[in-house]
């Protein structure tokens, strides 16, 4: 067991205790990943912060229920709170979202494939991609994010969001054939060369 | 295709789908695609990611944090589960009343839970969802080959696991609308699972599907970590 190991080991069992400038260093130490990971997830800082909070106030009041025993590492426990909160957090704001948009109609024009004439640009196709990862359902979502921009294994992945490798992969080819087609279907109208 | 690209193909797998791809021109074309696609997909990834209001964020994470919560929480541990859930059910039913008998306006309103009834309300809602865990995630670790025989259900404990939830719905109310909504989600579950051993109707890879999609499982977790 190494010295950094032994020191994180001392910040939990302290914080464990209701300490909590040890928990204040806890947050030092894993803010940045955890904050990643959100905004990674939400493209938004202001929602990231939002996960950041939500976190790590759950982590706190869960500490007495963390055991080296049974989770790797401090760190991917409190990833995997964070997964768990973000994926909450957006199917809230979809929730929400959903609600407004019974009440008023939202406009959804936008620019993207109206006119043939355009010619498609690269730009356009990654607004296009964003636009895609941003309307999957909260899960798969979660999964291609983990799994394209935070660069985790498909197991990795599976145990943060608590479900089996078979899932993860189900979610996956689901985001990529969704976007695989939607692309295609862009890329056919606009006679577009990759 | 997928999974190759991702580079989590075992090496078996590689030759075969290598060889195939040679002499199918169909799949060749559509690696390639994959490939472009995946390209487009690393492009939009954002590298310099901002940083955020560190002190803010924690000032709030330190107002938040009670250590009076966190010491209330350490004996519950000292009881067995089912002490611990036969209690909840107890005191679900004694918050009800006396909610019902103190805050409830006849003929209207909802009922919710207030002042110090919201700690017993997240005590209740631990203590449940320890005691719901197990169940679902039987399910959700279903096998795919795996029919409803292979499930060992105790009939009766779903019931009380159903009782127990709409309780608790009632009493989240409009105060706890994420607990509310995960209720709700149970709840699904639950008479879901009391239908299908009626009737035999429905599927159990369908509540598993329900429960992963949901992220049920995960949410019961964390918040019966709070």
């Amino acid at each position: 067991m190494n010295g950094k190991r032994m020191e994180t080991l001392d910040l939990i069992q302290n914080a464990q205790q209701g300490d909590r400038e040890a928990f204040s260093m806890l947050f030092e130490e894993n803010k940045k990943k955890v904050f990643g990971l959100a905004f990674n997830y939400t493209k938004n800082k202001q929602d990231a912060e939002d996960i950041l909070q939500d976190t790590f106030i759950k982590a706190f009041n869960g500490l007495d229920k963390f055991q080296l025993k049974k989770h790797s590492s401090f760190s991917s426990w409190l990833y995997r709170i964070s997964v768990s909160c973000s994926i909450d957090f957006l199917r809230d704001k979809k929730r929400m979202k959903k609600s407004l948009s019974d009440w008023e109609l939202v406009d959804r024009t936008s620019s993207e494939g109206r006119n043939p004439e355009e010619n498609a640009s690269r730009e356009d196709l990654r607004r296009k991609i964003e636009r895609l990862v941003d309307d999957m359902p909260p899960r798969q979502k979660m999964a291609f994010v983990l799994k394209h921009f935070q660069q985790l294994k498909i197991k990795e992945i599976a145990e943060f969001m608590e479900c089996s490798e078979g899932s993860v992969k189900k979610q996956l080819f689901r985001g990529v054939e969704n976007i695989k087609g939607s692309l295609k279907r862009l890329l056919w109208e606009k006679d577009y060369e990759m | 295709m997928i999974l190759f690209l991702y580079g989590e193909l075992d090496k078996k797998s590689v030759a075969e789908l290598k060889d195939h791809i040679e002499k199918c021109p169909d799949c060749a074309h559509e690696m390639e695609y994959t490939g472009k696609v995946f390209d487009l997909v690393e492009e939009t990834k954002t590298e310099d990611i901002p940083d955020a209001d560190w002190e803010k964020c924690w000032s709030r994470i330190d107002k938040k944090v009670s250590v009076p919560d966190k010491q209330r929480k350490t004996y519950i541990n000292f009881f067995p589960k089912w002490a611990a859930a036969a209690a909840a059910l107890v005191c679900v039913l004694i918050i009800g009343f006396v909610i019902g008998r103190t805050t409830f306006i006849p003929g209207g309103g909802d009922m919710t839970v207030a002042g110090e009834s919201q700690d017993a309300f997240q005590i209740s809602l631990q203590d449940y969802f320890d005691s719901l865990r197990p169940l679902l995630m039987e399910y959700a670790h279903l096998r795919e080959d795996n029919g409803s025989d292979k499930l060992t259900l105790d009939k009766k404990y779903v019931e009380e696991l159903l009782i127990q939830n709409i309780l608790l719905k009632r009493l989240a109310g409009e105060k706890n609308p994420n607990d509310r909504q995960l209720l709700e989600d149970i709840e699904l579950i639950l008479r879901e699972i009391t239908n299908m051993d009626k009737n035999g109707t429905s599927n159990p890879l369908m509540i598993k599907e329900y429960i992963n999609n949901q992220g049920i499982l995960n949410a019961v977790e964390v918040r019966g970590m709070i």
